[in-house]
């Protein structure tokens, strides 16, 4: 099974969110929020759409098959 | 009430609140990653049946060590990682698909374990020539041993197939 990677922790991040404040406006325990920040649990489709919502944010923004650039490669990027 | 009446209940009650019960009965047992102590129990448990299965004349220190680990599988489902069925806490899909692949992998064993105890006892009452009274000890040693698999390997499983998480 393919590995699904996520930007959930630089979404949270940027909006200040706790684990504890996302998992509640999602249904989920906070350790489940952290386990797939870390790439330990792939999100059923529900989940991931709920997640998207939350962050007002288009699913594929979220959640990729294959790795998310990184902040700082993104902005040397955008500064060139 | 007087003060040393407020001192006193307010000691029992710290007294009562240090033994668990209290928690337990709230639901805010912290449950945690217990890789240890399952191995300690089946190890125990396995080396009482093989104890037994050494010694079919005597097997009442393998029965005490099956004991043993009985005693510590015992505790495994209300401090572990794996959440019960109908608990009063949130129970996510993350705590579904990890309780259902320990129990696969906990029913596995049992299984495997059982097609594999009862051939072997079959022929060690063939080549030892156990009497009847042997055998039925052997059978409730095994009975036994397989319990403790049951109450030990869901919680093994679930403890080495995911980190725990840090708090925030």
């Amino acid at each position: 099974m393919p590995q699904i990677h996520n930007r959930i922790a630089l979404f949270r991040a940027e909006r200040g969110m706790s684990r504890r404040a996302l998992a509640e406006a999602v249904g989920v325990n906070p350790q489940t929020i952290g386990y797939l920040e870390r790439g330990d649990y792939s999100p059923s489709l529900e989940l991931g759409m709920k997640l998207a919502a939350v962050f007002d944010a288009p699913v594929e923004l979220l959640f990729s098959f294959t790795p998310f650039e990184s902040v700082a490669s993104a902005l040397r990027r955008a500064a060139e | 009430m007087s003060r040393f009446n407020q001192r006193l209940f307010s000691r029992l009650d710290a007294a009562a609140d240090r033994t668990g019960i209290p928690a337990l009965a709230r639901a805010e047992v912290r449950r945690r990653h217990l890789r240890w102590i399952p191995i300690l129990a089946l190890a125990l448990a396995l080396g009482g049946w093989a104890w037994g299965l050494a010694q079919p004349g005597g097997t009442y220190p393998g029965y005490a060590l099956i004991s043993a680990g009985f005693v510590l599988g015992t505790f495994l489902p209300i401090f572990g990682p794996i959440k019960p069925w109908g608990g009063p806490r949130l129970v996510d899909e993350f705590d579904r698909q990890v309780r259902q692949r320990a129990f696969l992998a906990g029913f596995a064993t049992v299984s495997f374990a059982t097609f594999l105890g009862i051939w072997l006892m079959l022929g060690l009452t063939l080549l030892d020539h156990w009497s009847r009274e042997v055998l039925i000890a052997q059978l409730a040693n095994f009975t036994y041993m397989l319990f403790v698999l049951y109450l030990t390997v869901p919680t093994l499983h679930a403890s080495w197939a995911t980190r725990p998480v840090e708090e925030e």
